[in-house]
């Protein structure tokens, strides 16, 4: 298992870096179109912001740990190991509980962008913004995850 | 019933979670699909707010080019091989070596828009030559290092204006251009600071270089030094947009450190990249946070009241910049640079503009004025990050950093009341 788990680390990193060098190589080739051809391009605005979503969501989900975010932690640093834990634990019941409050409305509004074409590249919105809905997935599963691990009683190696 | 207390049981969500942990953008997240429910609106408002603020805001994406940028150059050593050049220009004068670390820093901040990479790349290096053989005392090589890397984010290219170019709907160009002098008149006056306490406290000189030898030195330093002059060029002219010109100087320093100086394999690159997705997730996030947090709070009509506020004080714009350059170093002392900036600015832009004060002399001030939290004890997070890489104590670099943070706040009060220091440059650009 932990062989398995390690390739799809390995595979979720190497997803996030090519979307992000998508990114990359969008605004790139938008500048080499308008000063290298001297033919502006229309599409890649938005191609850019469309690999720029996929990146933000894909590696929040899969590649940074909630630890990981920059957050206030003159609190948190200075209690004790009992009392982080159950902070942690807290905090965690409120994020799962928002996360799982927006999953349905998200559908909706993801269904109802079925309907809506982007601008210039006229692909149905949904495909620009479904990566969000894999991200509440994923960061719901990894809170619960983390906050089972906070009620067990290998609860130190979850803080 | 639950509807009145709505906004205040979201704020004390927020407040709650994130005080318990919880990453800012998340636990705004959090907290306003709690206030959606209780106030029966549509929870999906919150993912709607989320995504099309990101997707609409073009400029938002220079934010992790920059940092992709910075990364880059810190990888490749590209921003070593600016000592040479650094220490002939500068290395003798009293405190050489300091000298150099303030030069270094406002050629760096040419290139990165955050303090944080001018302190983990270029200045660890400067640290280490100047405790070596105890030349320096150790308070004192950190401390001067902290307080140079805060040109990071006001010379431009800058994070912290892009993110308040948002929030107030003026131009980055301008904010960008505003930053240069101020960050200039920083580094002299550090500079001059340094000469001063070199002479009273007997620190050394470097030896001059031969003059013969700068034409080489000069040389080799132009690759990377062409790189803050096509940025600043580019912005300055008009020809790149903000996220054009963060995305070509990360082109340039990448095609440096790959085939120019060859500093950068294969597997350092995917490095490179796998942690700046990271922090394109982290540092967008907080952005999607804040634009469905503000959306709650202009429901409450938050900025209206702070607004109205300020109309009773009856507040001349000298008192009404005072009084928030003092929160603001309150603020900074507490808060990460992104939060105050998303958060809470917004509730004072418009009183701001409703007072006459031009927009972009007060991003660069509010700007200006949050680097000084970041070196401000106890908390200063430059302060910590030189602590871990250089293992100096905090304890030794606190005493030493009042004076320049004292030099630093005077020099915040004279951009804020002479705002020509900042208009200047934007005016001539035809920006202003």
């Amino acid at each position: 298992m932990p062989g398995l788990a390690k390739q799809l680390k390995k595979g979720a990193d190497l997803v996030g870096v090519l979307l992000f060098l998508a990114t990359f190589a969008g605004i790139i080739l938008q500048v080499f179109f308008r000063y290298v051809l001297d033919s502006p391009v229309a599409w890649s605005e938005e191609y850019t912001m469309i690999a720029y979503m996929w990146t933000v969501f894909w590696a929040a989900a899969f590649m940074v740990k909630e630890q990981d975010h920059v957050s206030f932690d003159i609190v948190y640093d200075s209690v004790s190991a009992q009392t982080r834990r159950w902070l942690a634990a807290i905090s965690l019941v409120f994020l799962i509980a928002a996360f799982v409050l927006l999953l349905a409305p998200t559908l909706d509004y993801l269904e109802f962008l079925t309907r809506r074409r982007t601008s210039v590249l006229r692909i149905p919105r949904v495909w620009v913004f479904a990566v969000f809905f894999v991200f509440l997935i994923a960061f719901a599963a990894q809170g619960g995850w983390r906050l089972r691990g906070l009620l067990s009683r290998r609860w130190p190696d979850y803080i | 019933m639950l509807a009145e207390y709505a906004f205040i049981i979201m704020l004390i969500i927020l407040i709650g979670t994130t005080v318990a942990g919880m990453p800012i953008g998340i636990s705004m997240i959090v907290s306003s699909v709690f206030y959606l429910l209780m106030v029966g609106r549509d929870v999906g408002l919150a993912s709607e707010q989320v995504l099309n603020g990101i997707f609409d805001n073009f400029v938002a994406l220079a934010v992790p080019l920059f940092i992709f940028a910075a990364n880059l150059m810190n990888a490749g050593k590209i921003t070593d091989r600016l000592l040479d050049f650094a220490l002939a220009m500068v290395g003798r004068l009293p405190g050489g070596l300091a000298q150099v670390n303030i030069a270094t820093s406002l050629i760096f901040s040419g290139m990165s828009g955050s303090a944080v990479s001018d302190v983990a790349g270029v200045g660890k290096v400067l640290v280490n030559m100047m405790t070596e053989k105890n030349r320096y005392p150790a308070g004192f090589a950190g401390a001067v290092t902290a307080a140079s890397a805060v040109v990071g984010p006001i010379f431009p290219p800058s994070i912290p204006m892009v993110f308040y170019a948002l929030i107030s709907s003026t131009s980055v160009g301008a904010l960008f251009l505003g930053g240069m002098i101020p960050a200039i008149m920083i580094c002299l006056a550090l500079g001059t600071l340094v000469v001063v306490m070199a002479k009273i406290r007997g620190f050394p000189v470097e030896n001059a270089i031969p003059l013969r030898q700068f034409p080489i030195i000069i040389l080799r330093a132009l690759p990377p030094l062409f790189m803050p002059a096509l940025l600043l060029g580019g912005i300055y002219t008009g020809a790149f947009t903000p996220t054009e010109a963060a995305a070509v100087s990360a082109f340039y320093a990448l095609l440096l450190a790959v085939f120019g100086y060859r500093t950068l394999g294969w597997k350092e690159f995917l490095d490179v990249v796998i942690a700046t997705a990271r922090t394109t997730a982290v540092v967008t996030i907080i952005l999607g946070g804040a634009f469905i947090f503000n959306y709650v709070v202009t429901i409450e009509r938050l900025p209206q009241a702070v607004f109205e506020l300020f109309q009773q004080l009856d507040l001349t714009p000298a008192m009404f910049l005072l009084l928030l350059n003092v929160l603001y170093l309150l603020l900074g002392c507490v808060l990460d640079v992104s939060t105050i900036m998303l958060v809470v600015t917004p509730l004072f832009i418009p009183a701001a503009a409703a007072l006459g004060i031009d927009l972009v002399h007060l991003g660069v001030v509010l700007v200006f004025n949050m680097m000084i939290g970041l070196i401000t004890p106890p908390l200063g997070i430059l302060l910590f990050i030189i602590k871990a890489l250089n293992g100096i104590p905090l304890g030794e670099m606190i005493r030493e950093i009042w004076i320049f943070v004292a030099v630093l706040v005077a020099l915040l009060l004279l951009i804020t009341y002479v705002p020509d220091l900042v208009l200047w440059i934007p005016r001539m650009a035809g920006l202003g």
